[in-house]
């Protein structure tokens, strides 16, 4: 079971200015031991040039609009992303 | 050397009845091929012949459409905003096929504009930057 304020979703994107870095599926964000918020997931159709940019942008498309966190830091692994997630900023 | 990466830049093209678009201000060679293919259908090679692609002038603009579009102030029929912005391409496309033709033609169009005059600014840039080596290259040899 999910810690409390856990969100877990099927498709988001990495993010640098417009253009996408990556996606993410089966995603879930939830916080650390320390209290970041980190996500976790799987990654598709990385853009290596992209994902070295900064400052990128985790986007999670809503009805009506979307929720975006910024990227803090970003690592890959075996296909998984992990990456520390800054607050979600105000749409 | 050369800088030859730009930074991702929008611009806000304004349209009649007080709306406006936000555009892509350049595309990356990676969004002008995406461009270009979705523009084209291909045909079927012959024997002897070598591979073609035919432009299609109804996919041609759309796809223009969809390459540079990246947010509007367009509402829906009760008023609320009619979201594109980091939706979707097939969102984005639905919406374009949404609104009334006109409002499509003069998104078309504006966004024709932009492409030319980003390619006219850019040739004139280049222009310069030749004419300043030329320039260069002329005072070392003098001198």
């Amino acid at each position: 079971m999910a810690a409390p304020g856990t969100i877990r979703g099927a498709l988001g994107q990495v993010k640098y200015a417009y253009q996408t870095a990556a996606f993410v599926t089966a995603y879930e964000i939830a916080r650390d031991e320390f209290g970041h918020w980190v996500l976790t997931g799987n990654v598709q159709d990385p853009d290596a040039y992209l994902l070295g940019q900064a400052p990128l942008i985790f986007v999670q498309v809503v009805k009506g609009g979307a929720w975006k966190w910024p990227v803090e830091s970003w690592h890959v692994a075996g296909g998984r992303c992990y990456a520390r997630l800054g607050p979600l900023q105000p749409s | 050397m050369s800088i030859r990466v730009r930074r991702p830049e929008t611009t806000r093209l304004e349209l009649t009845h007080g709306d406006h678009l936000v555009v892509k201000t350049h595309l990356t060679a990676g969004e002008y091929r995406a461009f270009l293919r979705a523009s084209t259908k291909p045909l079927a090679v012959t024997a002897a012949g070598a591979p073609q692609l035919e432009l299609d002038p109804m996919l041609a603009g759309v796809s223009l459409v969809l390459a540079y579009l990246l947010d509007w102030s367009f509402c829906d029929a009760d008023g609320k905003p009619l979201v594109i912005a980091d939706q979707p391409r097939d969102v984005v496309t639905a919406a374009l096929n949404a609104i009334e033709s006109d409002a499509y033609m003069e998104v078309q169009r504006a966004i024709q504009a932009h492409q030319t005059a980003q390619e006219a600014a850019v040739a004139e840039q280049k222009k310069m930057t030749n004419g300043a080596t030329s320039s260069v290259e002329t005072l070392t040899s003098v001198g």
